[in-house]
């Protein structure tokens, strides 16, 4: 669930190039909170199994 | 019972005290209920604590299970945590090679589009400083034919 590092854009950069690694740091942004989200709910599907 | 009351009314006439039988039977039965009564309270009481000491370890046991539970879960989502961020990691590894690649492609590209050598410009009117209607580009003059002029100059 660590922050994904954001792409730096700056003068003259190439705005293909830019778009393709802002594209790549939203991707694994959105695994990361879907996996932290599949993870949490992993923990309570095994509290609830221990429970009943 | 009958043993015991005359061994009282003997024990009690040595120091002087005359007792009936029924005195002593009282006294007898009197010591007996005492007896009773004060083992009965032990008994009690130490019913008591057996229970108790058995209640408290069944919570103690409680406690250790779900201690152990909460143990073999942390150890499970751990584990699980490293799974899937091993995982992601992986899949990321794999995005930014695409993108590198990608960006490569872009660069290559890019580099071959501004790379313009004399062939681009075959064709190309030359038109001088003055504008169009000056110069070569008023006698029509494409780019390969000043550029045979000039190598006649050069070799004159």
């Amino acid at each position: 669930m660590q922050p994904v590092a954001v792409p730096r854009v700056a003068k003259g950069d190439d705005p293909k190039v830019r778009l393709a690694e802002t594209r790549d740091a939203l991707k694994q942004a959105n695994q990361r909170i879907e996996g932290g989200r599949a993870w949490y709910e992993g923990v309570r599907e095994r509290y609830r199994g221990a429970a009943e | 019972m009958s043993v015991a009351i005359p061994i009282i009314i003997r024990l009690l006439s040595l120091f002087g005290i005359k007792l009936s039988p029924f005195v002593a039977g009282a006294i007898v039965a009197g010591v007996i209920i005492i007896a009773f009564a004060g083992y009965s309270g032990w008994l009690v009481h130490r019913g008591y604590a057996w229970a108790g000491g058995k209640c408290e370890a069944r919570a103690l046991q409680s406690k250790i299970d779900a201690l152990e539970a909460d143990r073999d879960a942390g150890h499970a989502a751990l584990a699980d945590a490293r799974l899937r961020s091993a995982g992601i990691e992986l899949q990321a590894n794999a995005e930014r090679e695409g993108t590198a690649a990608y960006v490569e492609d872009l660069k290559a590209r890019f580099a071959s589009a501004c790379a313009i050598t004399d062939d681009d410009l075959r064709g190309l009117r030359i038109v001088p400083r003055g504008g169009a209607a000056a110069g070569s580009a008023a006698r029509g003059e494409s780019l390969d034919a000043a550029r045979g002029r000039a190598a006649g100059r050069q070799g004159r």
